[in-house]
Protein backbone atom coordinates (compact mmCIF):
# COMPACT_ATOMS: atom_id res chain seq x y z
CA UNK A 1 0.00 0.00 0.00
CA UNK A 2 1.76 3.68 -1.02
CA UNK A 3 0.45 7.44 0.06
CA UNK A 4 0.02 8.90 -3.41
CA UNK A 5 -0.01 12.30 -2.42
CA UNK A 6 3.43 13.81 -3.15
CA UNK A 7 3.52 11.70 -6.87
CA UNK A 8 0.23 13.76 -7.54
CA UNK A 9 2.16 17.45 -6.96
CA UNK A 10 5.83 16.66 -8.19
CA UNK A 11 6.28 13.96 -10.38
CA UNK A 12 3.21 13.35 -12.49
CA UNK A 13 3.13 17.47 -12.71
CA UNK A 14 6.54 18.01 -14.43
CA UNK A 15 5.85 15.26 -16.81
CA UNK A 16 2.57 15.89 -17.85
CA UNK A 17 2.96 19.78 -17.96
CA UNK A 18 6.35 19.01 -20.41
CA UNK A 19 4.29 17.63 -22.31
CA UNK A 20 1.60 19.53 -22.84
CA UNK A 21 3.75 22.91 -23.16
CA UNK A 22 5.12 20.72 -26.26
CA UNK A 23 1.21 20.25 -27.63
CA UNK A 24 -0.29 23.73 -26.85
CA UNK A 25 3.24 25.23 -28.69
CA UNK A 26 2.11 22.76 -31.77
CA UNK A 27 -1.15 23.54 -31.04
CA UNK A 28 -0.85 27.49 -30.80
CA UNK A 29 1.67 27.41 -34.49
CA UNK A 30 -1.35 25.50 -36.13
CA UNK A 31 -3.56 28.11 -35.18
CA UNK A 32 -1.81 30.72 -36.24
CA UNK A 33 -1.04 29.32 -39.77
CA UNK A 34 -4.63 28.42 -40.09
CA UNK A 35 -5.45 31.81 -39.28
CA UNK A 36 -2.93 33.09 -41.44
CA UNK A 37 -4.10 31.18 -44.36
CA UNK A 38 -7.81 32.13 -43.77
CA UNK A 39 -7.29 35.12 -43.74
CA UNK A 40 -5.26 35.77 -46.79
CA UNK A 41 -8.05 33.70 -48.50
CA UNK A 42 -5.52 30.29 -49.23
CA UNK A 43 -7.81 27.93 -47.98
CA UNK A 44 -7.41 25.65 -50.97
CA UNK A 45 -3.35 25.17 -50.45
CA UNK A 46 -2.85 21.53 -49.30
CA UNK A 47 -0.46 23.31 -46.29
CA UNK A 48 -3.89 24.85 -44.63
CA UNK A 49 -5.32 21.17 -45.06
CA UNK A 50 -2.65 19.50 -43.67
CA UNK A 51 -2.29 22.17 -41.30
CA UNK A 52 -6.04 21.34 -40.08
CA UNK A 53 -5.07 17.70 -39.85
CA UNK A 54 -2.38 18.47 -37.48
CA UNK A 55 -4.36 21.05 -35.43
CA UNK A 56 -7.14 18.13 -35.22
CA UNK A 57 -4.52 15.63 -33.89
CA UNK A 58 -3.25 18.36 -31.34
CA UNK A 59 -5.74 19.00 -29.96
CA UNK A 60 -7.46 15.27 -29.82
CA UNK A 61 -3.78 14.61 -27.54
CA UNK A 62 -4.00 17.88 -25.86
CA UNK A 63 -7.85 17.07 -24.84
CA UNK A 64 -7.34 13.57 -23.73
CA UNK A 65 -3.91 15.01 -21.81
CA UNK A 66 -6.07 17.38 -19.62
CA UNK A 67 -8.40 15.11 -19.04
CA UNK A 68 -6.23 12.76 -17.30
CA UNK A 69 -4.99 15.97 -15.23
CA UNK A 70 -7.82 17.23 -13.98
CA UNK A 71 -9.16 13.39 -13.54
CA UNK A 72 -5.95 12.78 -11.46
CA UNK A 73 -6.25 15.85 -9.38
CA UNK A 74 -9.68 16.01 -8.64
CA UNK A 75 -9.38 12.35 -7.83
CA UNK A 76 -9.98 11.82 -3.84
CA UNK A 77 -6.09 11.56 -1.55
CA UNK A 78 -6.24 8.16 -0.13
CA UNK A 79 -4.65 4.94 -0.19
CA UNK A 80 -3.34 2.92 -3.10
CA UNK A 81 -3.98 -0.67 -3.20
CA UNK B 1 -3.60 42.52 -4.15
CA UNK B 2 -4.93 39.33 -5.14
CA UNK B 3 -2.57 36.60 -4.87
CA UNK B 4 -3.90 34.70 -8.41
CA UNK B 5 -3.42 38.22 -9.85
CA UNK B 6 -0.14 38.83 -8.20
CA UNK B 7 0.82 35.28 -9.78
CA UNK B 8 -0.51 36.12 -13.10
CA UNK B 9 1.52 39.48 -13.17
CA UNK B 10 4.33 37.86 -12.03
CA UNK B 11 4.52 35.43 -14.79
CA UNK B 12 3.45 37.62 -17.10
CA UNK B 13 6.63 39.93 -16.34
CA UNK B 14 8.90 37.10 -16.99
CA UNK B 15 7.29 36.38 -20.30
CA UNK B 16 7.86 40.31 -20.94
CA UNK B 17 11.86 40.03 -20.24
CA UNK B 18 12.77 36.77 -21.59
CA UNK B 19 10.91 38.20 -24.78
CA UNK B 20 12.64 41.33 -24.74
CA UNK B 21 15.60 39.43 -24.46
CA UNK B 22 15.11 37.11 -27.01
CA UNK B 23 14.41 40.01 -29.46
CA UNK B 24 17.67 42.06 -28.51
CA UNK B 25 19.93 38.39 -29.13
CA UNK B 26 17.81 37.62 -32.32
CA UNK B 27 18.50 41.22 -33.97
CA UNK B 28 22.18 41.13 -33.38
CA UNK B 29 23.26 37.84 -34.07
CA UNK B 30 22.09 37.83 -37.74
CA UNK B 31 24.18 41.46 -38.48
CA UNK B 32 27.35 39.94 -36.74
CA UNK B 33 27.89 37.99 -39.99
CA UNK B 34 29.68 39.69 -42.13
CA UNK B 35 28.13 40.56 -45.85
CA UNK B 36 25.55 42.64 -47.41
CA UNK B 37 22.25 40.88 -47.49
CA UNK B 38 21.09 43.13 -50.75
CA UNK B 39 24.51 41.83 -52.42
CA UNK B 40 22.88 38.91 -54.03
CA UNK B 41 19.41 40.64 -55.23
CA UNK B 42 22.06 43.19 -56.32
CA UNK B 43 23.97 41.12 -58.78
CA UNK B 44 20.35 39.50 -59.95
CA UNK B 45 19.15 42.85 -60.77
CA UNK B 46 22.21 43.37 -62.60
CA UNK B 47 22.65 40.81 -64.98
CA UNK B 48 19.12 42.22 -65.97
CA UNK B 49 19.30 45.82 -66.31
CA UNK B 50 23.53 46.17 -67.34
CA UNK B 51 22.49 48.76 -69.95
CA UNK B 52 21.15 50.87 -67.32
CA UNK B 53 23.25 51.54 -64.09
CA UNK B 54 21.22 54.29 -63.08
CA UNK B 55 18.03 52.48 -62.81
CA UNK B 56 20.08 49.90 -60.28
CA UNK B 57 21.23 52.93 -58.08
CA UNK B 58 17.92 54.17 -57.80
CA UNK B 59 16.61 50.27 -56.87
CA UNK B 60 19.42 50.18 -54.72
CA UNK B 61 18.62 52.83 -52.85
CA UNK B 62 15.22 52.49 -52.39
CA UNK B 63 15.79 48.84 -51.21
CA UNK B 64 18.39 50.60 -48.78
CA UNK B 65 15.35 52.33 -47.34
CA UNK B 66 12.85 49.51 -47.27
CA UNK B 67 15.06 47.18 -45.32
CA UNK B 68 16.58 50.01 -43.02
CA UNK B 69 20.37 48.18 -43.84
CA UNK B 70 21.96 51.71 -44.02
CA UNK B 71 20.13 52.70 -41.15
CA UNK B 72 22.14 53.04 -37.64
CA UNK B 73 21.80 49.66 -35.32
CA UNK B 74 19.89 51.40 -32.71
CA UNK B 75 17.17 52.75 -35.23
CA UNK B 76 17.11 49.39 -36.91
CA UNK B 77 16.39 47.71 -33.34
CA UNK B 78 13.23 49.70 -32.98
CA UNK B 79 11.85 49.68 -36.14
CA UNK B 80 12.32 46.06 -35.69
CA UNK B 81 11.20 46.05 -32.21
CA UNK B 82 7.71 48.00 -33.04
CA UNK B 83 6.79 45.72 -36.57
CA UNK B 84 7.64 43.08 -34.44
CA UNK B 85 4.68 43.96 -31.83
CA UNK B 86 2.43 45.02 -34.63
CA UNK B 87 2.60 41.72 -36.04
CA UNK B 88 4.59 42.37 -39.29
CA UNK B 89 7.56 40.29 -40.47
CA UNK B 90 8.54 42.28 -43.00
CA UNK B 91 9.71 41.18 -46.61
CA UNK B 92 12.05 38.49 -47.56
CA UNK B 93 15.60 39.94 -48.88
CA UNK B 94 16.28 36.52 -50.80
CA UNK B 95 12.90 35.98 -52.18
CA UNK B 96 11.96 39.46 -52.61
CA UNK B 97 8.97 40.75 -52.84
CA UNK B 98 7.50 38.12 -50.61
CA UNK B 99 6.28 38.66 -47.28
CA UNK B 100 7.87 36.90 -44.67
CA UNK B 101 4.94 35.53 -43.27
CA UNK B 102 4.18 33.81 -46.68
CA UNK B 103 7.03 31.90 -46.57
CA UNK B 104 7.08 30.93 -42.82
CA UNK B 105 3.32 29.44 -42.94
CA UNK B 106 4.14 27.39 -46.10
CA UNK B 107 6.52 26.01 -44.52
CA UNK B 108 5.82 25.90 -40.77
CA UNK B 109 3.34 22.65 -41.09
CA UNK B 110 5.82 20.53 -42.31
CA UNK B 111 8.36 21.22 -39.54
CA UNK B 112 5.37 20.99 -37.03
CA UNK B 113 3.98 17.31 -38.51
CA UNK B 114 7.94 16.00 -38.22
CA UNK B 115 9.33 17.59 -35.09
CA UNK B 116 6.68 17.46 -32.23
CA UNK B 117 5.68 13.79 -33.11
CA UNK B 118 9.40 12.57 -33.53
CA UNK B 119 10.65 14.94 -29.70
CA UNK B 120 7.85 12.66 -28.28
CA UNK B 121 7.84 9.51 -29.85
CA UNK B 122 12.10 9.47 -28.78
CA UNK B 123 11.27 10.79 -25.97
CA UNK B 124 8.78 7.55 -24.66
CA UNK B 125 11.00 5.25 -25.92
CA UNK B 126 14.08 6.37 -25.05
CA UNK B 127 12.99 6.48 -21.32
CA UNK B 128 10.93 3.01 -21.51
CA UNK B 129 14.14 1.44 -23.26
CA UNK B 130 16.36 3.06 -20.50
CA UNK B 131 14.35 1.65 -17.47
CA UNK B 132 14.41 -1.73 -19.55
CA UNK B 133 18.44 -1.77 -19.71
CA UNK B 134 18.32 -0.66 -15.72
CA UNK B 135 15.96 -3.81 -14.63
CA UNK B 136 17.89 -5.99 -17.36
CA UNK B 137 21.38 -4.71 -16.19
CA UNK B 138 24.46 -6.84 -16.82
CA UNK B 139 22.05 -9.32 -18.46
CA UNK B 140 22.21 -9.61 -22.93
CA UNK B 141 19.57 -7.16 -22.81
CA UNK B 142 21.32 -4.52 -21.01
CA UNK B 143 24.71 -5.60 -22.52
CA UNK B 144 23.59 -5.05 -26.19
CA UNK B 145 21.41 -1.59 -25.55
CA UNK B 146 24.15 0.53 -23.66
CA UNK B 147 26.39 0.81 -26.71
CA UNK B 148 23.57 1.29 -29.09
CA UNK B 149 22.29 4.17 -26.64
CA UNK B 150 25.90 5.57 -25.91
CA UNK B 151 26.60 5.59 -29.74
CA UNK B 152 23.01 7.40 -30.65
CA UNK B 153 23.76 9.70 -27.24
CA UNK B 154 26.77 11.09 -29.02
CA UNK B 155 26.34 10.84 -32.82
CA UNK B 156 25.10 14.42 -34.44
CA UNK B 157 21.65 14.54 -35.86
CA UNK B 158 23.04 15.73 -39.42
CA UNK B 159 25.40 12.97 -39.49
CA UNK B 160 23.15 10.23 -38.49
CA UNK B 161 20.58 11.90 -40.79
CA UNK B 162 23.52 11.63 -43.65
CA UNK B 163 24.45 7.54 -42.87
CA UNK B 164 20.79 6.79 -42.72
CA UNK B 165 20.39 8.75 -45.93
CA UNK B 166 23.47 7.03 -47.04
CA UNK B 167 22.40 3.75 -46.57
CA UNK B 168 18.81 3.33 -46.97
CA UNK B 169 18.23 6.01 -49.80
CA UNK B 170 21.27 5.26 -51.88
CA UNK B 171 22.52 1.91 -51.35
CA UNK B 172 19.80 0.08 -50.63
CA UNK B 173 16.83 2.93 -52.33
CA UNK B 174 14.64 1.99 -49.95
CA UNK B 175 13.66 5.32 -49.12
CA UNK B 176 13.87 8.47 -51.50
CA UNK B 177 16.96 10.83 -51.03
CA UNK B 178 14.90 13.95 -50.57
CA UNK B 179 11.76 16.32 -50.56
CA UNK B 180 8.43 15.73 -48.26
CA UNK B 181 6.74 14.31 -51.73
CA UNK B 182 7.58 12.92 -55.36
CA UNK B 183 8.58 15.44 -57.16
CA UNK B 184 6.01 16.39 -59.52
CA UNK B 185 2.81 14.89 -57.69
CA UNK B 186 0.40 17.75 -56.46
CA UNK B 187 -0.45 17.69 -52.75
CA UNK B 188 -3.96 16.23 -51.99
CA UNK B 189 -5.55 14.53 -49.35
CA UNK B 190 -5.56 11.68 -50.84
CA UNK B 191 -4.40 7.95 -49.74
CA UNK B 192 -2.05 8.16 -53.03
CA UNK B 193 -0.36 11.07 -51.70
CA UNK B 194 -0.74 9.97 -48.26
CA UNK B 195 1.63 6.85 -48.73
CA UNK B 196 4.31 8.92 -50.79
CA UNK B 197 4.26 11.33 -47.94
CA UNK B 198 4.76 8.67 -45.89
CA UNK B 199 7.51 7.35 -47.21
CA UNK B 200 9.51 10.45 -47.93
CA UNK B 201 8.26 11.84 -43.80
CA UNK B 202 10.12 8.00 -42.74
CA UNK B 203 14.01 8.85 -42.82
CA UNK B 204 13.69 12.32 -40.99
CA UNK B 205 11.27 11.05 -38.66
CA UNK B 206 13.73 8.31 -37.75
CA UNK B 207 16.65 10.02 -37.80
CA UNK B 208 15.51 12.84 -35.42
CA UNK B 209 13.96 9.90 -33.10
CA UNK B 210 16.84 8.03 -32.77
CA UNK B 211 19.47 11.05 -32.23
CA UNK B 212 17.46 11.67 -29.50
CA UNK B 213 16.65 8.53 -27.87
CA UNK B 214 20.13 7.58 -26.81
CA UNK B 215 20.54 10.05 -24.62
CA UNK B 216 17.00 9.87 -23.04
CA UNK B 217 17.74 6.05 -22.47
CA UNK B 218 21.53 6.99 -20.88
CA UNK B 219 19.91 9.19 -18.59
CA UNK B 220 17.38 6.91 -17.89
CA UNK B 221 19.11 4.33 -17.33
CA UNK B 222 22.04 5.80 -14.91
CA UNK B 223 18.59 7.37 -13.22
CA UNK B 224 16.77 3.75 -12.66
CA UNK B 225 20.00 2.02 -11.47
CA UNK B 226 19.98 4.45 -8.48
CA UNK B 227 16.83 4.10 -7.68
CA UNK B 228 16.92 0.07 -7.74
CA UNK B 229 19.41 0.38 -4.95
CA UNK B 230 16.69 2.87 -2.79
CA UNK B 231 15.68 1.07 0.75
CA UNK B 232 12.00 1.44 -0.61
CA UNK B 233 12.46 -1.08 -3.44
CA UNK B 234 14.29 -3.57 -1.20
CA UNK B 235 11.59 -2.96 1.46
CA UNK B 236 8.40 -3.24 -1.34
CA UNK B 237 10.58 -6.68 -3.13
CA UNK B 238 10.70 -7.51 0.85
CA UNK B 239 6.53 -7.73 0.97
CA UNK B 240 6.31 -8.92 -2.16
CA UNK B 241 5.34 -6.59 -4.32
CA UNK B 242 5.56 -7.84 -7.93
CA UNK B 243 8.27 -6.68 -10.01
CA UNK B 244 6.12 -4.32 -12.39
CA UNK B 245 4.54 -2.15 -9.35
CA UNK B 246 8.50 -1.91 -8.01
CA UNK B 247 9.32 -1.00 -11.81
CA UNK B 248 6.20 1.30 -12.04
CA UNK B 249 7.42 3.73 -9.00
CA UNK B 250 11.09 3.10 -10.00
CA UNK B 251 10.30 4.47 -13.39
CA UNK B 252 8.06 7.45 -11.76
CA UNK B 253 10.96 8.49 -9.14
CA UNK B 254 13.61 8.50 -11.98
CA UNK B 255 11.58 10.65 -14.57
CA UNK B 256 11.82 13.72 -12.60
CA UNK B 257 15.59 14.88 -13.88
CA UNK B 258 14.22 13.49 -17.19
CA UNK B 259 11.17 15.99 -17.15
CA UNK B 260 14.08 18.36 -16.74
CA UNK B 261 16.05 17.24 -19.10
CA UNK B 262 13.07 17.53 -22.06
CA UNK B 263 12.04 21.39 -20.93
CA UNK B 264 16.23 22.42 -21.14
CA UNK B 265 16.85 20.32 -23.89
CA UNK B 266 13.95 21.48 -26.47
CA UNK B 267 15.80 24.03 -28.13
CA UNK B 268 18.53 21.64 -29.04
CA UNK B 269 16.31 19.40 -30.20
CA UNK B 270 14.39 22.06 -32.05
CA UNK B 271 17.84 23.12 -33.54
CA UNK B 272 18.98 19.19 -34.37
CA UNK B 273 15.37 18.75 -36.50
CA UNK B 274 15.84 21.84 -38.28
CA UNK B 275 19.51 20.62 -39.52
CA UNK B 276 18.02 17.21 -40.42
CA UNK B 277 15.50 18.72 -42.78
CA UNK B 278 18.46 20.76 -44.51
CA UNK B 279 20.09 16.73 -44.72
CA UNK B 280 16.62 15.41 -46.07
CA UNK B 281 15.95 18.54 -48.43
CA UNK B 282 12.56 18.41 -46.07
CA UNK B 283 10.28 21.64 -46.94
CA UNK B 284 10.40 22.51 -43.32
CA UNK B 285 11.53 25.84 -41.15
CA UNK B 286 14.84 24.44 -40.69
CA UNK B 287 15.19 24.21 -44.75
CA UNK B 288 14.25 27.86 -44.55
CA UNK B 289 16.25 28.93 -41.58
CA UNK B 290 19.07 27.74 -43.52
CA UNK B 291 18.83 29.10 -46.73
CA UNK B 292 18.09 32.46 -45.42
CA UNK B 293 21.85 32.04 -43.19
CA UNK B 294 23.43 31.31 -46.45
CA UNK B 295 21.92 34.92 -47.91
CA UNK B 296 21.93 37.03 -45.14
CA UNK B 297 18.27 37.21 -45.19
CA UNK B 298 17.53 39.33 -42.06
CA UNK B 299 13.92 40.03 -42.28
CA UNK B 300 13.36 35.42 -42.68
CA UNK B 301 16.01 34.58 -40.13
CA UNK B 302 14.31 37.31 -37.53
CA UNK B 303 10.66 36.52 -38.95
CA UNK B 304 11.12 32.62 -38.17
CA UNK B 305 12.63 32.85 -35.17
CA UNK B 306 10.40 34.89 -33.64
CA UNK B 307 7.32 33.31 -34.38
CA UNK B 308 8.94 29.97 -33.22
CA UNK B 309 10.46 31.30 -29.97
CA UNK B 310 7.71 33.67 -28.90
CA UNK B 311 4.85 30.97 -29.48
CA UNK B 312 6.97 28.54 -26.97
CA UNK B 313 6.92 31.57 -24.28
CA UNK B 314 3.14 31.56 -25.02
CA UNK B 315 2.89 27.98 -24.34
CA UNK B 316 4.47 27.94 -21.55
CA UNK B 317 2.39 30.99 -19.89
CA UNK B 318 -0.67 29.49 -21.07
CA UNK B 319 0.38 26.09 -19.04
CA UNK B 320 1.25 27.48 -16.36
CA UNK B 321 -1.76 29.64 -16.01
CA UNK B 322 -4.00 26.46 -16.70
CA UNK B 323 -2.51 24.33 -14.28
CA UNK B 324 -3.00 27.23 -11.36
CA UNK B 325 -6.76 27.13 -12.41
CA UNK B 326 -7.43 23.94 -12.41
CA UNK B 327 -4.76 22.81 -9.44
CA UNK B 328 -5.61 25.42 -6.46
CA UNK B 329 -2.58 23.86 -4.70
CA UNK B 330 -0.06 24.84 -7.48
CA UNK B 331 -1.19 28.71 -7.49
CA UNK B 332 -0.63 28.72 -3.48
CA UNK B 333 2.47 27.08 -4.18
CA UNK B 334 3.68 29.71 -6.75
CA UNK B 335 2.04 32.52 -4.26
CA UNK B 336 3.56 31.23 -1.37
CA UNK B 337 0.09 31.81 0.37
Amino acid sequence: MVYKYPARLTRSYGIEKTVLVILVWGLILEAITLLYFYTSAQTWRFEYQYTLLLFAMTLIATMILIAKIAKRIHRPIGIDS
Amino acid sequence: MNPFVKFLSRRAGFLVLTFITFIFIIFLLPRAIPGNPLSTLLSQLFQRAQQNPELIKAVYRQLMEEFGIGKPLHVQFFEFISRTFTGDLGTSISAYPRKVADLVFSYLPWTLGLLIPATLTSWIIGNLLGALAAYKRKTIVDNALLPVFLTLSQTPYYWLAMILLFIFAVVFKVFPIGGAYTTGRIPALTLEFALDFLHHYTLPFLSITLSAMGGWAIGMRVMAIYELRADYVSYADSLGLPDSKILRYVFRNSMLPQITGLALNFGSILGGSLITEVVFSYPGTGFLIFTSLSRLDYPMIQGTFVLLISTLLLANFIVDIAYALIDPRIKTGYTGG
